[in-house]
C-alpha cells in the first residue's frame, strides 16, 4: 500500500498546461492535447476560392519582401457581387486574374446583406493590377536590392520568366511591385454622369464600423505575415480617380484599430 | 482563298461598325437620362439588374432629378471608346469627361468603365466597375 501510494505521488500532476491557451481546469497527469497558438495569429478569417487564371497572360512575380502598402480600393459594384465576379470582369478586360489581393464583401449601413468575408484574390507573390500601370514609387534599398538582384520577373504560366525592364523608369518601380491590393465590394462614391451606381448625395455611404473593423484586422494579419507592411494608402494617391470614395475619409481609424490589434501603422 | 479573306475582313469591319453604332447610340440615350432627366428612357437604357440593385426605378429617378438637368440643346454628344469583353459578350466602355480640364493633374488619369451586356437582344448598361490596372 505504502509502495502504491507513493509511485502515485510521482505521477507528474498539472494544474494548467503552460502552453495551453483554452483547457479546461486542472489537475490531470497528462498534458492536454490542444493545438497551441500559431503566430501570427488569425485576426479574421480569409477565404480562399478557386478563381479562374488566364494562362495566356503574362504576369509578374515578386518576392514578398518588396511588398510594403496596402492600397485600399471599392470595386464601384453593388455589394452582392462576388469574388468571383470581381474576377471574371478584370478576367474580361484581357487580365491574368483579378488585380486585387484581397476582396472584402460588406453590407451597407443600415442593411445586413452581403455577410462579412474576406476572400483571397491574386496570390501575394504575384504583382497586382490595382493601383495604376503608370503609378511608379521610389525604392527603399532594400527594395531596390531586391530588383538589382533580378528577384522581379515576368512570363507566363508555366514558361520562362525573365526581368522586365518596363517595371522601372527613371529609378522608380511600377507601385504595383511594392503594394497589395484589398478592395471593398461596393460603391462608395456619390452619384454622378460618370457614376451611376453612386449613392444618392443626399445619403452619404460610409464604411460601417464592421467593414472598417475588417479592414483593421485584415490589414495587421498582414503586416505580422509580411513585417515590411508599413502603411495603409488608397488608390487615388496613385492615380485621378475616386476611389475608394468615403472608404479613403476613415483612414485614420482603420489604422488606430489595427494599432489596437497590435499593429505599426 | 483571298476573296475569302476579304469576305471575313469585311464582315468583321460592319459588325464593328454595326456594334459601334449600337453602343454610341446607348450612351446618346443615357445622357439624355442622366443629364436631359429623360427618365422615361430609363428601361431603354439600363439592365432590370441594374434598376434593382439600385433600389428600384423610382429611387433612380430621384437620383437622376437630384442632379442638374441640361436642356437639350445644350445636350453634348458623349465620346465613348469601348471594347469587347475577352470572353462573353459583355463590353466594356470610357465615357469621356463633357468639360475637358485644362488643369493636367499630375498622377495618370483613370476611368471607371461602363460594364454593357444585352437583354433581349438590346444593349444596355449594368453598372460600371472601378478602375483598377
Amino acid at each position: 500500500m505504502k509502495i502504491l501510494f507513493l509511485l502515485l505521488l510521482s505521477l507528474p500532476v498539472y494544474s494548467q498546461s503552460p502552453d495551453c491557451v483554452d483547457c479546461p481546469p486542472g489537475p490531470y497527469t497528462t498534458l492536454p492535447n490542444v493545438p497551441l497558438p500559431t503566430w501570427p495569429l488569425e485576426l479574421i478569417e480569409v477565404k480562399k476560392v478557386n478563381l479562374k487564371k488566364n494562362l495566356r497572360v503574362e504576369f509578374c512575380r515578386r518576392p514578398e519582401e518588396m511588398l510594403d502598402t496596402i492600397v485600399l480600393h471599392h470595386s464601384e459594384t453593388p455589394p452582392n457581387r462576388t469574388p468571383a465576379t470581381i474576377n471574371q470582369f478584370h478576367l474580361d478586360r484581357g487580365w491574368y486574374m483579378s488585380g486585387y489581393s484581397y476582396m472584402v464583401n460588406a453590407a451597407y449601413p443600415g442593411t445586413v446583406s452581403p455577410a462579412l468575408s474576406v476572400t483571397e484574390g491574386r496570390p501575394i507573390d504575384i504583382v497586382g493590377s490595382h493601383a495604376g500601370t503608370e503609378a511608379f514609387v521610389t525604392m527603399t534599398p532594400a527594395q531596390q536590392a531586391i530588383w538589382d538582384a533580378g528577384k522581379i520577373v515576368c512570363g507566363l504560366d508555366g514558361g520562362e520568366f525573365k526581368v522586365d525592364p518596363a517595371q522601372l523608369r527613371n529609378g522608380k518601380i511600377k507601385a504595383n511591385v511594392t503594394t497589395l491590393g484589398v478592395v471593398v465590394i461596393g460603391n462608395y462614391v456619390p452619384y454622378s454622369r460618370r457614376n451611376p451606381g453612386g449613392y444618392p448625395r443626399s445619403k452619404v455611404r460610409n464604411p460601417t464600423t464592421q467593414t472598417q473593423d475588417a479592414i483593421a484586422r485584415l490589414s495587421c494579419q498582414l503586416q505580422k505575415k509580411y513585417p515590411n507592411i508599413k502603411e495603409i494608402k488608397w488608390h487615388n494617391l496613385y492615380n485621378s480617380t475616386d476611389c475608394p470614395g468615403t472608404i479613403q475619409n476613415f483612414i485614420t481609424q482603420i489604422k488606430t484599430m489595427a494599432r489596437g490589434y497590435g499593429c505599426d501603422f | 482563298m483571298r476573296f475569302l479573306i476579304t469576305a471575313l475582313l469585311l464582315i468583321s469591319s460592319l459588325s464593328w461598325a454595326s456594334e459601334d453604332s449600337e453602343v454610341q447610340d446607348l450612351f446618346s440615350r443615357y445622357e439624355r437620362v442622366v443629364s436631359g432627366h429623360e427618365t422615361h428612357l430609363l428601361e431603354e437604357v439600363f439592365s432590370k439588374q441594374f434598376l434593382k440593385d439600385n433600389g428600384g426605378k423610382e429611387e433612380f429617378i430621384e437620383k437622376v432629378k437630384s442632379e442638374p438637368k441640361i436642356s437639350e440643346k445644350s445636350l453634348l454628344i458623349p465620346s465613348v471608346s469601348w471594347k469587347k469583353a475577352v470572353k462573353g459578350d459583355s463590353i466594356f466602355a470610357k465615357l469621356k469627361p463633357r468639360v475637358i480640364n485644362k488643369e493636367k493633374s499630375k498622377k495618370p488619369d483613370s476611368h471607371s468603365e461602363f460594364i454593357l451586356v444585352r437583354e433581349s437582344g438590346k444593349l444596355k448598361i449594368d453598372g460600371t466597375i472601378s478602375d483598377a490596372d
